[in-house]
């Protein structure tokens, strides 16, 4: 290469999301879980979930009605109550 | 920097990726440290995000598109100055930018900064020929695409566009005898440029060289102004009204000012309701709420008109001496009108704050 | 498995950390997806947690056990804490694509170049019976095709809208494809 040009088209900038300050203990914390409705996501998310109760959290499920789409507004609002949340999987 | 493997591959990438559709004049450093001293301003100064895309522009983004629009660095000053009102988030750039609307910046400049920029304000000013106009109305257009990422069929989705879109910049004749200039009237101090920008359909002519008072003359203007065509019949908003010399003189010589002007056309560039009714973009909602603004929305004679308020019609005097054609330029709806200040001595630094100032 | 990352930004933004659990054969998309989204360094590393692929035949004794041996990174991310995967088929990161240089030249070494940068995504996708082609690079203009087989579902949502696909094959490529444009992806049905 041996021919330098500018480039046009000034600074990308991306706008970071805010990510959630982290909890210091899982104890007495409300899991939301989030299934996106792919095979067998239920059995690993509900194990996980039982798993984490003995850490002392509680539960509350919610499906996605499609996996190749974002979670729509009441399901998002139905786990909002919740202290942190685990998603996926599958395939 | 972009790297390519000799000044051919770059000129092609370039006319195919980063232009208006025409070739465009490669960024070398070189070129690009010569624009640079068009202006006293700190290339690394941010002049703000550019949308849609969002990339921010630097003094030197705006230095590399200039270049590449063909200007020459006394033009500078002026291309800063405009994306600084283009950029101002009253202006929305961004839903410009992504209108299926045929609209394009205006560039007016008025003040003495424009013939030491070599902006035409004479003869056949909005056409071809005048290297500094089109120039400055190109590199504003090729920020927009390069850096704010308005493409045609990609982001840009206007339905015909306009030849404006390649470039849409005037300057005002100083020397037409009639009235204080644009930015003497928009406040500016003894020597001071105004940029002014305004969302702007295409040019409409006014062809009229019979009319000996400024009645007869602004009826016809009214008449284009007020056309069911603009959408300033639906959505009364601003306009500009570029007068020929001859004109302005019709009118001067009758002893009118350019508030006499305005209030004319407020009162005559108007539309009854039966007219909106009858075509064009009545809502049967919207429109009723807007009418009521200026009278009986339900009264089918009531004038509802293409200017919100007489100041919101921009004057300026350009063009040649040789006859009696004006231009109309209606506006696109939701774009405030703008400008920005080029000091006496044709500097850009003052701070923002001492800069900006709004049309009312 | 990019809808999951999108969910967990909404969670995120409303305060609430999430852990995303992901079968490790969506890695490339995984940190695609993040990159799209503008997610800071190291989200991926410190909110995803692999699960060997496939997950969908696991018997019931199987999927707990994995679980149970999962669970760990899942508790150490929630808690903002996360360590290194082991076990994990791909390990923890993607490694470092090749820089390219653009040559101007239609099918050209860049091209190739491309190819070898989503050949993990192109995987991923055929984990779910579809398939990434890269056809062309040309005047700045990659362009390529979506193939969708018959074990997709049969309206084609079971893998990510096309539209999503380019824009995330664009974020991969373009901090490493000097001259990319834009990425044209259209969608072929190969199914009879």
């Amino acid at each position: 290469m041996t021919f330098i040009v500018h480039d046009p088209r000034g600074t990308h900038v991306a706008a970071s999301p805010v990510l959630a300050p982290r909890p210091a203990t899982l104890a007495g914390l409300r899991v939301g879980v989030l299934d996106n409705g792919k095979e067998q996501a239920n059995v690993l998310l509900g194990r996980a979930a039982e798993l984490l109760a003995a850490d002392g959290t509680v539960a509350t499920f919610a499906r996605k009605p499609s996996f190749s789409r974002v979670a729509p507004p009441e399901v998002i609002d139905a786990l909002s109550m919740c202290d942190i949340v685990i998603t996926g999987l599958g395939g | 920097m972009l790297d390519f493997a000799n000044e051919d591959s770059a000129y092609e990438a370039f006319v195919a990726r980063y232009s208006d559709g025409l070739p465009v004049v490669l960024p070398t450093p070189e070129r690009v440290r010569a624009m640079l001293t068009g202006t006293r301003e700190n290339p690394d100064d941010v002049l703000g995000h550019v949308y849609p895309s969002g990339n921010l522009a630097t003094v030197r983004d705006v230095a590399v598109n200039a270049v590449m629009a063909g200007a020459e660095p006394r033009q500078l000053r002026t291309i800063l100055a405009t994306l600084e009102a283009l950029l101002d988030e009253r202006f929305n750039l961004n839903g410009l930018q992504s209108t299926t609307h045929c609209a394009t910046p205006l560039v007016i400049v008025s003040g003495p900064h424009a013939a030491e920029a070599g902006l035409a304000a004479g003869n056949n000013v909005l056409g071809n020929g005048h290297r500094g106009n089109l120039s400055v109305g190109r590199a504003v257009r090729l920020v927009m695409t390069n850096v704010g990422g308005g493409r045609p069929g990609e982001t840009d989705m206007s339905v015909q566009g306009t030849p404006a879109k390649i470039s849409f910049c005037v300057a005002e004749r100083l020397d037409a005898g009639c009235w204080p200039s644009l930015a003497e009237r928009q406040g500016g101090e003894p020597g001071e440029t105004s940029v002014t920008v305004m969302a702007a359909d295409g040019p409409v002519t006014v062809t009229d060289h019979r009319s000996a008072t400024p009645e007869r003359l602004l009826r016809n203007v009214a008449d284009t102004l007020r056309h069911m065509g603009a959408i300033n019949a639906a959505k009364p908003g601003p306009a500009a009204l570029l007068l020929a010399p001859q004109h302005a003189r019709v009118i001067a010589r009758a002893g009118w000012n350019v508030a006499d002007v305005q209030r004319f056309l407020f009162e005559h560039a108007r539309n009854p309701v039966w007219r909106l009714r009858e075509g064009g973009e009545w809502d049967p909602v919207l429109t009723p709420r807007m009418v009521a603004r200026y009278g009986d929305a339900e009264d089918p004679q009531t004038l509802v008109p293409a200017l919100e308020t007489p100041e919101s019609l921009i004057v300026a005097v350009t063009g040649g001496d040789s006859g009696g054609f004006s231009a109309v330029v209606t506006s696109w709806p939701a774009s405030a009108v703008l400008h920005r200040f080029i000091d006496a001595d044709g500097s850009y630094s003052k701070p923002r704050a001492a800069r900006e100032r709004v049309l009312a | 498995m990019s809808c999951c990352m999108r969910d967990a930004v909404t969670f995120e933004a409303r305060g609430i950390p999430t852990v995303i659990l992901v079968n490790d054969v969506f890695e490339p998309i995984a940190h695609a997806t993040a990159a799209l989204l503008a997610l800071p360094d190291g989200y991926v590393a410190n909110n995803v947690v692999w699960l060997p692929h496939p997950t969908s035949n696991l018997t019931a004794t199987a999927a707990a056990a994995l679980v149970d041996e999962r669970i760990q990174y899942v508790r150490a991310s929630l808690l903002g804490r996360a360590v290194p995967q082991n076990g994990s088929a791909r390990g923890a990161g993607a490694s470092e694509p090749p820089t390219i240089s653009f040559s101007g030249e239609p099918d050209s070494a860049a091209l190739e170049e491309a190819r070898g940068v989503v050949a993990g995504l192109a995987e991923s996708l055929r984990a779910d019976g579809a398939d990434l082609a890269l056809l062309r690079f040309e005047a700045g203009v990659l362009q390529g095709e979506v193939r969708i087989g018959e074990l997709t579902c049969e309206d084609g949502s079971c893998i990510m809208p096309t539209d999503a696909l380019e824009r995330m094959v664009d974020a991969m490529l373009r901090p490493k494809l000097n001259g990319l444009e834009r990425v044209a992806l259209r969608e072929v049905r190969t199914t009879p």
